[in-house]
């Protein structure tokens, strides 16, 4: 008895499952529950008819369609209540039954100063042009040179910049056609560390120490600088497994209904193109708010740094750093915070002893003439006001003010993810025995790699 | 005869429509197959007929249409937030393909799009 109860209870869950399968019949990622999307849409039309049968040109269908739409959409219980594995697997299982599949670079169709990494290390190069370091960080492998020699005679210098994610091999793929977010989860924690290598830089005492109430403050250094940087929180690749809830979740559900509302039978057939444009309409609106809630999220990295001159022995900086991104409408706040301390020379009179500051510094950033120069990127603008507060004990020999610096970045796009940055520097720096107050103009070049090795691994 | 009538009825469907909307005519037996390509995509699209989901996916798929006679509804929806997006939806009745949308950054095309095409088996 027990048996056959159970036998009839296996046929049951068979037999609903196939009432159920016509929905998701070839479905390669979960679908809305057939029955609940229809209780919905008869609902919502019986909330709407009244205007609908009153609506006598195409427009005012329209506007009523869209409503229909938007009350839809307000509908939680249409929306997948998956976990971050479950959406996961979900991914993985739709990329193994992709039918063919190309995988090319991927970048957010978001503003590009969104998602701008640092492709140098303006906290820890001390030959960078600009005086803000953003959270994010290379996909992969970047270089960055500061051609400061063109306008100052400091030399030029070179950044590698290298993703953790760069030291593996490409993910395994022979066998199946992957998406791009099942690609990115690949050790997608790896991808949260960075660091970067500056050589040949040549730089200026008091760009070490801070100290330029000396005889010679400008005297050059051959120096090397290194980082290691760590984003602790948030992601702006909209790959990121952050967002599979709002583009696989939500905007999947959005895409879901765009698609199946205007061919549903309850929808007339004089009316399939008028609910169509209506859903297009809806889907524009409900892409952008996607969009912007990725560009505007809060990201915030921690960073360690070493600067060191490679002729003179004992004479080192290092810095521990804080940066916040915070996008705010269509521009992105930046924040940094470091606390640097340095060897300082060796003065008549006196022991060796360390520099210790705080530099605080905060830029706003935009994307401006997208378009205009390389067809889907935009010009990067940058205004960054910098403070270098004197942290050093009543020891220290030389009493030190503290130094403020107003900066102004223009980033121009070149082809695929070259950049070149021009940036101007104004400095007041009432320790200097001159009482110089000076603007340096520079400019560099910068590429990003991560596209390219993308298309090739 | 039974040519005769849906050509009639394609005609007169067509002519009911807005313009820009497809009505394909299918041969009762033929092998039908919705085939998409894409790129990069992190935002899922949908092929659904009649109100019913064919495909939901974020990579290149292909599936067959069981269609009876009779008119149907086959519908799309895609939206892209990756770099580089392109997506091309055909439909494959008896090997020959029918484009129905082809859409691309590159193109400068708007980044999201909803379609319908009327589908008449006779």
């Amino acid at each position: 008895m027990t048996t056959r109860t159970l036998r009839l209870c296996r046929i049951a869950v068979v037999l609903a499952a196939i009432a159920l399968a016509p929905a998701a019949a070839f479905a390669q990622l979960p679908t809305i529950n057939r029955t609940l999307r229809d209780a919905a849409l008869t609902a919502v039309q019986k909330e709407f008819a009244a205007p609908l049968a009153a609506a006598t040109t195409d427009a005012e269908k329209r506007a009523v369609y869209r409503q229909m739409f938007e009350a839809l959409m307000r509908n939680d219980s249409l929306y997948p209540r998956l976990t971050q594995a479950g959406y996961r697997d979900a991914i993985a299982q739709d990329s193994s039954r992709a039918y063919t599949g190309l995988v090319t670079a991927v970048g957010a169709e978001v503003r590009e100063s969104a998602i701008s990494p640092s492709v140098n290390a303006p906290l820890s190069n001390p030959a960078a042009n600009g005086l803000i370091e953003r959270s994010g960080a290379t996909e992969l492998i970047a270089l960055a040179a500061d051609l400061r020699s063109l306008f100052a005679s400091d030399g030029s210098a070179v950044t590698l910049n290298l993703n953790a994610v760069a030291l593996f091999r490409g993910t395994t793929r022979n066998n199946i056609h992957a998406g791009a977010q099942y690609l990115y989860a690949q050790r997608e924690n790896w991808r949260r560390v960075s660091g970067s290598v500056t050589f040949g830089a040549k730089i200026p005492e008091k760009d070490l120490t801070g100290i330029s109430g000396i005889p010679n403050p400008n005297e050059l250094f051959d120096a090397i600088a290194w980082d290691v940087k760590v984003r602790a929180i948030g992601d702006r690749d909209p790959r990121a497994s952050k967002w599979y809830e709002l583009f696989v979740g939500r905007m999947g559900t959005v895409t879901e209904l765009a698609a199946t509302v205007p061919t549903h039978p309850i929808v007339p057939i004089a009316d399939t193109g008028i609910a169509a444009d209506a859903a297009n309409e809806v889907l524009g609106n409900e892409t952008r708010m996607a969009a912007n809630r990725v560009a505007n999220s809060l990201l915030v990295s921690v960073k360690t740094s070493g600067q060191h001159l490679t002729q003179e022995a004992g004479r080192n900086k290092y810095a521990v750093a804080v940066m916040v991104d915070k996008g705010f409408a269509n521009v992105d706040f930046t924040a940094n915070a470091t606390y640097s301390a340095a060897d300082a020379p060796v003065i008549a009179a006196t022991d060796p002893f360390k520099t210790k500051d705080w530099q605080l510094s905060a830029a706003l950033t935009g994307s401006v003439l997208k378009n205009a120069l390389v067809n889907g990127r935009a010009a990067e603008l940058s205004a960054a006001f910098s403070g270098i507060i004197q942290m050093d004990d009543a020891d220290i020999p030389i009493d030190r003010k503290n130094v403020f610096k107003l900066n102004a970045t223009l980033s121009l796009p070149l082809m695929d993810k070259a950049k070149i940055p021009l940036s101007f520097t104004y400095s007041n720096d009432p320790n200097n025995l001159e009482k110089e107050k000076y603007v340096i103009g520079q400019i560099g070049v910068s590429y990003d790699f991560g596209s390219i090795w993308s298309a090739l691994k | 005869m039974a040519k005769k009538r849906a050509s009639a009825a394609t005609t007169a469907l067509k002519a009911a429509l807005p313009p820009g909307i497809k009505v394909i005519q299918i041969p009762q037996d033929a092998e039908v197959l919705v085939d998409v390509d894409v790129n990069d995509m992190v935002i899922p699209y949908t092929v659904a007929a009649d109100g019913d989901v064919v495909i939901k996916s974020l990579v290149d798929q292909r599936e067959p249409l069981v269609l009876d006679v009779g008119t149907h509804r086959l519908g799309w929806s895609f939206a892209h937030q990756a770099k580089g997006w392109m997506h091309r939806i055909s439909i494959k009745i008896d090997g020959s393909d029918t484009l129905l949308e082809k859409r691309s950054e590159a193109d400068k095309d708007q980044d999201h799009s909803v379609g319908v095409a009327f589908l008449i088996v006779a």
